[in-house]
């Protein structure tokens, strides 16, 4: 610590323009809480089937992929941004166990360049994935949902500490 | 004639983008500009001039979006230095967070999110506006939620991450001549 004093704040505001604009218009009370619940609600249920048609897409990219050798960043990519939007939305629509393998799937890609050992990594995430919703494993996926994630991390950490 | 707070929604995800859209218009917002990357948020941003914007920090055409925050903040770029923006993520790590809160976003939504979440960050916009903090280092929302006194020691935890395109210097007193002219002209929310 040098003992300087940082430059004096200023502070602007704040302005209640955006307040008195709803004001005729938007209100957060429990009545609006629950029209939202109730949005929510409606949403889920109508797109119950997105999940599944997302994880295909998802198992046809990996299709693409070579069995053996350099994987491109453009296919890596790919994967990456199925894989992105089922982590965003898998536990809205009731499958936090696609969130949680897309989460992880998402973090391997990210933070490498593909080798040739790692494609196994990316294999067992995208089963795990096409699983999910086949078996139709909502929550936590009881007992075998709960021990396909732990081998899944744990291969995870295994290939990590290869490196 | 008075009009309903219109919002942007900025997310290559389509579905999340409708969600957050359906729940925005059953709370009465009005219209709900919907874009789904970041060059056509950008376009429709300076055209619709949103009251609030709410945009995925991935929200696609390879930009990342604490770039357009960090041009939302500018006063020489921004349609409205002060517009309220709610980031939202798949992301949940501190860097993330902390990155968003440097840039100068108001409220950050992690996904998935509850419609309990997006209900009560677009209330904290707009029941509860924060002030904003001009230093050279940072311009945006008080990051302190309560009243304290504070005698203008620079209290945040983390040091600032540096604001590309952020023009606050000689101490802030271009961007308040910036934001008191527009002020003057109405142009600012």
């Amino acid at each position: 610590m040098t003992g300087e004093k940082t430059p004096q704040a200023r502070l602007i505001g704040p302005s209640t323009a955006l307040k008195q604009k709803a004001r005729e218009y938007v209100r957060f009370d429990q009545a609006s809480l629950a029209r939202v619940e109730k949005a929510f609600a409606t949403f889920v249920q109508a797109n119950k089937g997105w999940c599944k048609t997302q994880a295909e897409a998802l198992s046809a990219a990996f299709e693409t992929w070579p069995a053996s050798g350099s994987v491109s960043r453009e296919a890596a990519r790919a994967l990456f941004g199925l894989a992105h939007d089922l982590r965003g939305l898998g536990t809205t629509l009731g499958y936090p166990l696609l969130t949680a393998t897309c989460d992880s799937l998402c973090k391997f890609l990210d933070e490498r360049d593909l080798a040739p050992d790692d494609i196994r990594i990316v294999k067992l995430h995208v089963d795990m994935v096409v699983l999910v919703v086949t078996k139709d494993m909502q929550g936590d996926g009881g007992e075998l949902g709960r021990g396909l994630m732990t081998d899944l991390r744990n291969a995870v950490a295994e290939r990590q500490g290869e490196d | 004639m008075a009009s309903a707070p219109s919002v942007i929604v900025i997310d290559a995800e389509r579905l999340t983008a409708t969600l957050a859209g359906d729940i925005l218009r059953v709370l009465g917002f009005s219209p709900v500009i919907m874009s789904y990357s970041a060059e056509e948020g950008e376009g429709r941003l300076e055209r619709e001039k949103p009251d609030i914007v709410m945009l995925d920090l991935e929200c696609g055409g390879g930009r990342d979006g604490l770039d357009l925050v960090r041009r939302l903040r500018d006063a020489g770029a921004s349609y409205n230095p002060l517009v309220p923006v709610i980031v939202m993520t798949a992301h949940s790590d501190i860097e993330r967070v902390f990155a968003a809160r440097d840039a100068g976003a108001n409220e950050f939504l992690a996904k998935p999110f509850t419609p309990r979440a997006i209900f009560q960050r677009l209330a904290e916009v707009v029941e509860r506006p924060r002030p904003f903090v001009v230093l050279p280092s940072f311009f945006g929302p008080d990051r302190r939620r309560s009243s304290r006194p504070f005698d203008g020691e620079d209290k945040r935890m983390t040091p600032a991450m540096p604001a590309p395109g952020v023009r606050v210097g000689g101490a802030g007193d271009a961007f308040l001549r910036e934001l008191r002219k527009r002020a003057s002209e109405g142009n600012l929310a």
